[in-house]
C-alpha cells in the first residue's frame, strides 16, 4: 500500500538532498526495497533518507520523468519478444530526450539516465531509453554507428575483411 | 553539468543485451564491423523478434545442401553449405533468434527432421511449419530419429497421402492435409485412426475424401472434441448431402433461427448464401463445449463439398 502524501528524502552521490513523494518513488524498485528494508511503521513520517548512487543533476532528470509517469501502471508490464518494438516512444518522452542541448551532452545525459534507471530499478525509464538508443542506431552506416556510439575501430584490415565475408552470407 | 563516462560499453550488460533485441538484423551485421566489443556483443545477445521467416533447402549433391533464409528484409544465402561453417556463422550473428512463424520448404530435396533441428538449434519459434510436397519428403521426415512431441510444429501436406503414412507423426500443433479434391476409397481414414489423430494434433485439417463418418461416428467426434481438456480443433470436408441429412435428422434446417435450441444443439448463427458479399451459405452451432461451423452448406441445391470445423471452447 502506498501513501501518496508520504515523502522520501533521497541523498545523491554528490551530497545533495531531494525530497519526493512516494507516488514517484513507487516506480523505483531500489527505493521501494530500501524503504521496505527500513521496516518503518506505515505512519512513521518522515522516513529516514535513502542514499542513491546517482548524481544530483541526473536525479533531477529522473524525477522529472517520474513526475510525468507517476500514474503509470505497476508492476511495469514485461514485454514478450513479439511485443518488443522501438517505434512507440510517447511524444512527451521523445521531447524529454530531445531537449538535452548539444549532441555530445545528449549522449552523455542519455547514458547517465540509463545508468541511473538501472541503479534505481525503474523499468519504464530503462525501456524508453533503450528504445531511444536503438532508434539512434537503426538504419545507420557502420561509420555513423561508430560516431553515434563513440566507438574506435580496433580491428585490423584482415579482421574487417573476415567479418565482411561472414556478413556477405546475408544480402539485401 | 553531468559528470559521466561517454563509453556505451560501460552501460549495464543486461541493458546492452536488451538494446540488441531492438536492433534490426541488418544493423546487427553493421554493428559487428564497428569494434571488437560490439562484434562480441552481437554474438552473445539475442536478435530482434521476427514475425515471419522462411528457409528453403535444395540439395546440390548427396552431401551438399544449399539453403536460403528469408529473415525480414535479409536473405541468407549459401551454395556450399557445410554444417560446421553454418554453426560457426550462426553463432557469430546471434545467441538466439525468435520467430513467430518459420516455414521450412525442402523444395523436393530429402530433408530429415533431425537435420532441421540441428540447423535451427538457436532458433526459437512459436510455430515451425513444414510444407511437404511429395512422398519422398514425407518419408524422409518420418524416418528421422527425432523422438518426443513436436508441440510447436505445423505440417502442411500438399499431395494425396495414404492413411497408413499419417499415424507415424508425433503430436503437432497443426497437421493440415490438402491433396487433390478427389474421392478415393484408398485415402479414406478409418474411424479409429481419425479419433487417434484428433487426440494427437491440436489442429487437424483434412481435405475432401479423407473422412467419411456415419451419424453415430459424427456424434462421437463432437463428444470427443467437447471433452478434451486442452485446445482441440478438427476440420474436414464431406459431401454436402450427408451433412444436410445429418442436420435434418436432428431437426436442424434452413428454417432454424439463431438462438433456437434443438436437442443438445444451440444455433449460434444461420446465414443464407449472399453473392454480393461473396459469402457462402453457413450455419454455426454449439454442442456442449464444442463450437461447430459448417460452411458451403446447400439446403436445397448441393455444393460438392461442405466444410465442418469443430472446436472446443478452451
Amino acid at each position: 500500500r502506498i501513501y501518496p502524501l508520504m515523502r522520501v528524502t533521497l541523498t545523491t552521490s554528490d551530497g545533495a538532498s531531494v525530497t519526493v513523494s512516494r507516488q514517484l518513488t513507487k516506480h523505483s524498485g531500489f527505493i521501494e526495497k530500501a524503504i521496505t528494508d527500513m521496516a518503518v511503521d506505515d505512519n512513521a513520517v518522515p522516513l529516514s533518507a535513502v542514499a542513491v548512487d546517482v548524481d544530483d543533476a541526473t536525479l533531477k532528470l529522473v524525477i522529472e520523468w517520474l513526475t510525468e509517469h507517476r500514474d503509470d501502471a505497476l508492476p511495469y508490464p514485461e514485454k514478450t519478444d513479439e511485443e518488443r518494438r522501438a517505434d512507440d516512444i510517447p511524444a512527451w518522452d521523445q521531447a524529454f530526450v530531445q531537449k538535452w542541448d548539444t549532441k555530445e551532452d545528449q549522449q552523455q545525459t542519455l547514458y547517465a539516465v540509463i545508468t541511473a534507471a538501472d541503479k534505481l530499478d525503474i523499468k519504464g525509464l530503462l525501456d524508453m531509453t533503450c528504445k531511444t538508443l536503438a532508434n539512434k542506431i537503426n538504419g545507420k552506416t557502420v561509420e555513423e554507428m561508430r560516431e553515434i556510439l563513440q566507438l574506435e575501430c580496433d580491428f585490423t584490415e584482415e579482421e574487417l575483411a573476415e567479418i565482411r565475408k561472414e556478413n556477405a552470407w546475408c544480402e539485401n | 553539468i553531468l559528470n559521466f563516462s561517454m563509453d556505451i560499453l560501460s552501460l549495464p550488460t543486461v541493458f546492452l543485451h536488451e538494446l540488441m533485441k531492438h536492433v534490426d538484423i541488418i544493423d546487427r551485421l553493421r554493428l559487428r564491423l564497428t569494434c571488437r566489443a560490439f562484434e562480441q556483443l552481437v554474438a552473445e545477445s539475442n536478435a530482434r523478434y521476427i514475425e515471419k521467416a522462411s528457409i528453403r533447402f535444395t540439395e546440390v549433391s548427396q552431401s551438399l545442401k544449399a539453403f536460403e533464409i528469408n529473415i525480414g528484409n535479409v536473405w541468407v544465402i549459401t551454395h556450399e553449405y557445410a554444417e560446421e561453417e553454418w554453426e560457426r556463422i550462426r553463432n557469430r550473428f546471434f545467441h538466439k533468434i525468435s520467430f513467430g512463424d518459420l516455414v521450412v520448404n525442402s523444395d523436393g530435396s530429402e530433408l530429415a527432421l533431425d537435420f532441421i533441428q540441428r540447423f535451427t538449434h538457436n532458433f526459437e519459434t512459436k510455430q515451425l511449419r513444414f510444407d511437404i510436397n511429395n512422398e519422398q519428403e514425407l518419408d524422409k521426415i518420418q524416418r528421422s530419429e527425432t523422438g518426443g512431441t513436436l508441440s510447436n510444429y505445423c505440417m502442411h501436406i500438399w499431395y494425396t497421402v495414404l492413411p497408413d503414412q499419417l499415424l507415424v507423426f508425433p503430436p503437432m500443433n497443426v497437421l493440415n492435409i490438402n491433396g487433390k479434391q478427389t474421392y478415393s476409397l484408398q485415402k479414406q481414414i478409418p474411424i479409429d485412426m481419425f479419433y487417434k489423430m484428433i487426440s494427437f494434433h491440436k489442429y487437424l485439417s483434412l481435405d475432401y475424401g479423407y473422412v467419411v463418418v456415419t451419424l453415430e461416428e459424427r456424434n462421437n467426434t463432437i463428444e470427443l472434441i467437447s471433452e478434451y481438456s486442452d485446445v482441440r480443433t478438427v476440420k474436414f470436408t464431406m459431401d454436402n448431402a450427408i451433412i444436410v441429412s445429418y442436420l435434418r435428422s436432428f431437426g436442424i434446417s434452413e428454417t432454424s433461427e439463431e438462438g433456437d435450441r434443438i436437442g443438445k444443439f444451440e444455433i449460434n448463427g444461420i446465414y443464407p448464401e449472399d453473392i454480393e458479399i461473396m459469402r457462402d451459405s453457413r450455419i454455426y452451432l454449439r454442442f456442449k463445449n464444442c463450437d461447430i461451423s459448417i460452411c458451403c452448406i446447400g439446403w436445397t441445391h448441393f455444393y460438392s463439398g461442405t466444410t465442418v470445423e469443430m472446436s472446443n471452447l478452451k
